[in-house]
């Protein structure tokens, strides 16, 4: 599935798609499921929560 | 990608023809002319890329903001709001040593305003915001 295909399905434009990717944007609760739906599959598959990040102080 | 090479060629060509016809047309008198025209080419070139990247997402079949460009335009918004105090501040002190005109200093403090937005703008489309 390209990009703009995907960016189609889930409502939203190619560059957020492309940041996603690159890890340089968390998408939203929906997104993250609507993009989940779109491959069919659950979100934590599609989406990895890294808790070590969200621990680190310096990420407030 | 050999179209967007041609693409930033071609802009920055017509860019300099721009500069070169300016300086050659207009004789600047002070430093603020100097100043004053490339950062109103620099806003009008950061509108015109709103407007055509909104355009092309329109005829791909996506919509012409999303989740992310509205998050990108918040922050920058934000926080250009609060870097902009700092900058009047500024200005407020420059205006104390040095004298200006007030509609000068108004004008000067807008348009710092509309870099500083312009700038963390650029950071955050182009950097991509992360853990929020």
């Amino acid at each position: 599935m390209t990009q703009d295909a995907l960016a189609k399905i889930v409502g939203v434009r190619r560059e957020t798609i492309v940041f996603l990717e690159k890890g340089k944007y968390n998408p939203s609760l929906k997104l993250a499921y609507d993009i989940s739906k779109a491959f069919h599959v659950k979100i934590e598959e599609v989406f990895i929560f890294d808790q070590d990040i969200r621990e680190d102080p310096r990420n407030y | 990608m050999k179209k967007s090479i041609f693409i930033i060629i071609l802009s920055v060509v017509v860019v300099l023809t721009i500069a070169v016809w300016f300086f050659k047309t207009y004789s600047f008198e002070d430093v603020q002319d100097l100043l004053l025209y490339p950062i109103i080419l620099i806003i009008l070139t950061w509108g015109l890329f709103i407007g055509i990247s909104r355009i092309r997402s329109q005829r791909k079949g996506q919509p012409p903001e999303d989740e992310f460009s509205r998050k990108v335009m918040r922050k920058a918004s934000s926080i250009s709001f609060y870097v902009s105090i700092y900058a009047w501040l500024i200005l407020s002190y420059i205006d104390d040593h040095v004298q200006f005109e007030t509609h000068s200093v108004i004008g000067l403090g807008i348009l710092v305003m509309v870099i500083i937005f312009v700038g963390f703008w650029t950071i955050f489309r182009f950097w991509g915001i992360r853990d929020e």
